[in-house]
């Protein structure tokens, strides 16, 4: 049977960045169960907050690797999604802003912005794949 | 872009996910190249040109120019 190495390569990708989203889950765990309250600037609430970011970095390098190694069509259709994602995220940054500095709607922290990101990139691809199907 | 990939693979009874692996795409861009959804690259072009023997005039036409 013919099967070319970037397939391979494509599902090893999966495989290390759940290995690497693992390794978040775990060190998140270790820093909330492990590192005592409240929240200091020392050496050991440092390293409790940085190490977790290590493995997601390795987790989203798999992310862009995999990616690289789509065919043309299917990264196209990525990239769309990401466009999607990009300029979503400003529209609701921008609309966010002026409702919390105008309308005085309580702020709200940027960690979340993962959420409107990853699923304005989901429909992008989703949107992507229909339109190609 | 029109292009007679549809006809090339039929000849040779492949189908389009053998296609695909022998290109090294999925099976969506295959389908996607067939039914004119998708214009390849020209290195994706040359390879699938390669591929049935055939110079790229051959498979692919511009239909601006076939319309003139």
């Amino acid at each position: 049977m013919l099967y070319h190495r970037h397939m391979l390569n494509r599902d090893a990708y999966v495989k290390r960045f759940w290995v690497w989203m693992g390794g978040y889950m775990v060190s998140i765990l270790i820093a909330t169960l492990v590192v005592p309250d409240p929240p200091r600037p020392d050496a050991v609430h440092f390293l409790a907050a940085i190490v977790p970011m290590v493995f997601m970095l390795l987790a989203l390098r798999e992310t862009f690797l995999k990616v690289r190694a789509m065919d043309e069509l299917q990264r196209r259709i990525h990239v769309e999604g990401l466009l999607l994602a990009l300029l979503g995220t400003i529209a609701i940054v921008l609309g966010v802003g002026l409702l919390q500095f105008i309308a005085g709607i309580p702020l709200f922290g940027v960690f979340w912005l993962w959420i409107p990101i990853c699923a304005l990139y989901g429909l992008g691809v989703y949107l992507g794949q229909r339109r190609y199907a | 872009m029109k292009n007679s990939l549809r006809v090339l693979r039929a000849e040779r009874a492949w189908s389009q996910a053998e296609l695909a692996e022998r290109l090294g795409v999925s099976r969506q861009t295959v389908n996607a190249l067939e039914v004119g959804k998708y214009d390849p690259s020209l290195a994706l072009a040359f390879k699938i040109a390669r591929m049935f023997e055939r110079s790229i005039h051959d498979i692919f036409t511009d239909q601006e120019n076939s319309r003139a």
